[in-house]
């Protein structure tokens, strides 16, 4: 008998994920499909509103990683006030990527400590009541407490640079409104233990090696779980080396391969297409010289490493040897390595964080520049899920016409359903009964993507989820909850 | 007017001297101007103009008092329910919400929107009134009512703006039965929001449906 | 000296002949809130928040004469709570998204509504559909954050003294418009003026936006009427 099996969050409206399978008479998998309700309300909403608005409007519409957000709206302003995407003062450009790579450590900490390691720490099949970063808390409590501290260091950074630890002001078009005052800066550098910035970076190579060592006694479900090839996509330094903040845009494929060699991204509609699915709210974009169907590629940490040559800081560089050696330099496809990529992003993001507080630049006064004004712009940058396109036009009134932007969650928006694909076929398939552990298998292939959904933003164990099972006649058969 | 003053002043109440033209208006078998002393009672007026089986009466225009039949004893004089002239009856067929909405339309048709308290507070008088004439209130609306009603009159720059809540304010105080009635007491809070409404416009603009979507 | 004796909240006050109970307030370093109120502009009595009260009748602060022996009560909990709903009312009338406003931090209302505590307006959001109208080259007029407060009627003139702006309309519907001939010659100094002048985030100099980092905007370290409550404290 053919069943369907929904997975359905509650949460409505911040936006949700959904996913059905279907097998077929025989028990086996003939489709699976990961929805995601995503309300794209902002194209209409920032529509005659004046551009200088963007970095701080858009910021608030998507509410999960806002500094990405503002910074991308802001690059893209940038262009239209006639300085971009190359053009700003030292301070400015430094005090955007203190801003930034705070935002990442911030968000690496949370994912990790927070959403990812109750995976790790005690398995999927575990018990809902310690699987969750409570259970981290009682059980590993240095390693919970790092989290929240790691998490709290970067959002100072980023009060300090935007003005706000959420939804700050900081990057204006062409500029920044603020420097780093000495104070400010030496609240990071000298500040007591724990809360300065060698001691993150210090924290931040214990998580390294914390996963190294998980990896080494996990090696079949770290390896193994929801591994499928795929092209990879992300900005990359011009000189190769990993960047977060701006670059050219780089995609290689499965083996490696250069398919989009370091591109101006201002032409990314001439590389990236969206293609519309009826069934899902969210766009599928694809690389255009490949066509819809195998265009698809992934982004965020585990594309990142995948495409960058080096990363230009060297515990960071260090730890990249050694992941990169694990697949013999070839592009890794192992969707649960993205946690192990996300914490050699966290070192270097303390490392790169270091650097810029020790740079004079971040005391300039000259923080604002202007040039030919434009009547378009494009802004990118890596946000900790991947890479984020803000695109506006505007009138002669300096109000907004046209706005496209495509969020890391939608780029990997057919890597969530390959990934849950792998669960459906390799987890689901031939078993007489969804357990909980199958489900939270599930969540923690679509966790890996550390997608910007509300629902993906639970603990595991407290995603709301229902299950659907459906007969081929489409008779309700069986309803789980959790 | 070769009476003179004196034989005027005969007429009427002490502080209402003499007689007032009044216009009788609305449910009653003839409508008309009527010249009567002060100090009549509506009652009488009722009577002579032939409505005596009015619910309610609104003496002094929309700004003015509206008082139901237990209240047709009372007398027309300034002391009393003093009024420009206008005198509408408001007959046994008639929702008197009706009337009331009637009469906060054109306070809101009528302010000038200068002030702040005249031009929002009377539209939101207006919606809460909705609201609860829709039976969707409650107890607690009724008395927020009140007090909105309160701060317009106290706040407002002219008259128009200090009288505009009467209406509202006067029969919720001789008609609170018929208020009481409406209000749900099972209750302390409903919603308004209508999810499906509120996304319809981010809905249409991705050209997606949201049930279809959501249960495909 | 024929100075007018008048009290304030029990606070012995003094006058001089024809001056409103606000100038006189400010005066004697009584704060007295008000919105639509503009030093060196005739006052317009259209947002009520300076009512206060004298013996039992409401009267606006900035258009009252004071006069001898008046007992006007000022800071008392009917009535600001009073003036709280007004500021809820602006609030609802029109759509005023603080944290992507870039007059937060420096504008009336939102101070306002941060000294009277405002968490959720009592009356429902009606959300208008209003405009951004470009103002001649210089200015934005942001009309979902208008409250009609007329400074820019009063106040914005072009060189040689004609109003740039007026106010159309009536009731709810009642908004701010401007001569397109008039407003295409403001300049950039006169657009700047225009927009400080604003109470609120409705009148907008183009480019400026977020260029003032947050800590360092008016209302950020001062709330409004600290300048009066300080003294007297
Ligand atoms: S104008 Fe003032 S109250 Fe309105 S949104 Fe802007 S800051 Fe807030
Ligand atoms: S535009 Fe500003 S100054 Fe003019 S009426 Fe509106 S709020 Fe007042």
């Amino acid at each position: 008998m053919a069943r369907k099996i929904t997975i359905e969050p509650v949460t409505r409206i911040e936006g949700h994920g959904k996913v059905t399978i279907r097998l077929d008479d025989s028990g086996r998998v003939v489709q699976s499909r990961f929805h995601i309700v995503e309300f794209r309300g902002f194209e209409r909403f920032v529509q005659g509103r004046p551009y200088w608005e963007m970095p701080v409007l858009v910021e608030r519409l998507c509410g999960i990683c806002p500094v990405s957000h503002h910074l991308a709206a802001a690059k893209a302003a940038d262009v239209i006030v006639g300085v971009g995407p190359d053009g700003l003062t030292p301070t400015a450009e430094k005090m955007r990527r203190l801003m930034h790579y705070g935002q990442m450590f911030q968000s690496h900490a949370l994912h990790f400590f927070h959403l990812a390691s109750p995976d790790l720490l005690f398995g999927a099949d575990a018990d809902p009541a310690i699987r969750n970063v409570i259970g981290v808390a009682l059980k590993h409590k240095d390693l919970a407490v790092q989290g929240v501290l790691m998490r709290k260091f970067g959002q100072e950074i980023i009060l300090a640079t935007a003005g706000k630890k959420i939804h700050g002001t900081g990057a204006i078009p062409g500029g920044i409104n603020k420097n780093l005052s000495l104070e400010e800066r030496d609240s990071f550098l000298k500040a007591p233990d724990p809360m300065n910035v060698d001691k993150m970076i210090g924290w931040a190579q214990g998580a390294v090696d914390f996963f190294k060592d998980f990896h080494q006694k996990n090696k079949d479900l770290i390896d193994g779980f929801a591994a499928f090839p795929s092209n990879h996509l992300s900005l990359v330094r011009k000189d190769g080396g990993l960047d977060f903040y701006h670059g050219v845009l780089r995609a290689v494929d499965a083996d490696g391969k250069k398919i989009l060699n370091d591109v101006d991204y201002r032409n990314y509609l001439d590389y990236v297409g969206e293609e519309v699915k009826s069934w899902s709210y969210m766009k599928f974009p694809y690389l255009r010289s490949l066509g819809k169907t195998d265009g698809w590629y992934r982004v965020g940490p585990l594309a990142r490493l995948n495409t960058s040559d080096f990363i230009p800081t060297p515990l960071a560089q260090k730890e990249f040897e050694v992941y990169k050696a694990y697949t013999k330099g070839k592009p890794n496809n192992m969707t649960l390595h993205s946690h192990w990529a996300r914490l050699i992003e966290l070192l270097h993001s303390g490392e790169v964080i270091k650097e810029l507080l020790l740079d004079p630049d971040l005391q300039g006064e000259a923080l604002l520049k202007k040039g030919r004004k434009a009547h378009e712009g494009v802004g990118l940058v890596e946000a900790p899920r991947g890479t984020l396109f803000h695109h506006y036009r505007i009138n002669g009134d300096d109000q907004v016409t046209m706005a496209n932007l495509i969020v890391s969650t939608t780029n990997n928006n057919e890597p969530m359903n390959r990934a849950v694909h792998w669960v459906a076929k390799n987890i689901l398939e031939k078993k007489p009964e969804i357990t909980e552990g199958m489900l939270n298998r599930v969540e923690i292939a679509i966790r890996a993507y550390d997608p910007c959904l509300s629902c993906a933003t639970h603990a595991l164990g407290k995603m709301p989820l229902e299950v659907e099972l459906y007969d081929s006649r489409g008779r309700l058969l069986d309803c789980k909850k959790k | 007017m070769d009476r003179g003053a004196g034989w005027f002043k005969l007429m009427g109440t002490p502080k209402s001297a003499g007689t007032k033209l009044l216009s009788v208006s609305g449910d009653c078998a003839r409508p008309g101007v009527y010249e009567v002393a002060f100090g009549l009672k509506v009652q009488d007026l009722l009577k002579m103009a032939g409505g005596l089986d009015a619910q309610a009466v609104q003496v002094g225009g929309p700004s003015g008092t509206c008082i139901s039949r237990g209240q047709f004893e009372r007398k027309l004089c300034f002391e009393d329910l003093p009024t420009g002239g206008s005198v509408i009856v408001i007959g046994p067929q008639r929702d008197l919400f009706e009337a009331i909405h009637n009469f906060m339309d054109f306070f809101i048709e009528e302010s000038c929107g200068w002030c702040v308290p005249c031009r929002a507070g009377n539209i939101l008088l207006k919606k809460k009134l909705e609201k609860i004439t829709s039976g969707k209130g409650t107890a607690k609306d009724l008395q927020e009512i009140e007090s909105w009603g309160k701060t317009i009159k106290a706040m407002s720059r002219c008259g128009l703006g200090q009288t505009s809540p009467n209406p509202i304010l006067t029969t919720l105080q001789n008609f609170r039965e018929m208020y009481e009635a409406k209000v749900r007491n099972d209750k302390d809070f409903i919603s308004e929001f209508d999810l499906a409404a509120a996304v319809k416009a981010a809905s249409s603009l991705t050209g997606q449906k949201l049930t279809e979507a959501h249960h495909e | 000296m024929n100075k007018i004796k008048f009290t304030i909240d029990g606070k012995e006050c003094f006058a001089e002949p024809g001056q409103t109970i606000m100038e006189a307030a400010k005066a004697n370093g009584v704060y007295i809130p008000a919105l639509c109120r503009y030093e060196g502009l005739k006052p317009a009595g259209s947002c009520r928040v300076c009512t206060v009260r004298v013996g039992r009748g409401h009267m606006a602060a900035c258009t009252q004469p004071v006069a001898e022996g008046m007992v006007v009560e000022n800071i008392v909990p009917d009535l600001e709570d009073m003036r709280k709903s007004l500021i809820e009312m602006l609030f609802v009338e029109g759509n005023h998204l603080c944290p992507t406003c870039q007059k937060s931090g420096n504008c009336e209302l939102q101070a306002l509504a941060y000294r009277y505590q405002m968490l959720v307006p009592r009356f429902p959001y009606q959300f208008p559909v209003r405009q951004v109208e470009p103002v001649g080259p210089h200015l934005l007029l942001e009309q979902n954050r208008c409250i009609q407060c007329l400074r820019c009627v009063r106040g914005v003139k072009t060189t040689d003294g004609k109003a740039v702006f007026g106010s159309v309309k009536r009731s709810g519907k009642k908004k701010i418009a401007f001569d397109r001939d008039l407003a295409a010659g403001l300049s950039a100094d006169a657009a700047k003026k225009a927009m400080d002048q604003c109470p609120v985030g409705a009148l907008l100099k183009k480019e400026i936006g977020f260029m003032v980092p947050i800590g360092k905007r008016k209302f950020d370290q001062k709330p409004i009427g600290s300048e009066f409550e300080d003294k007297r404290s």
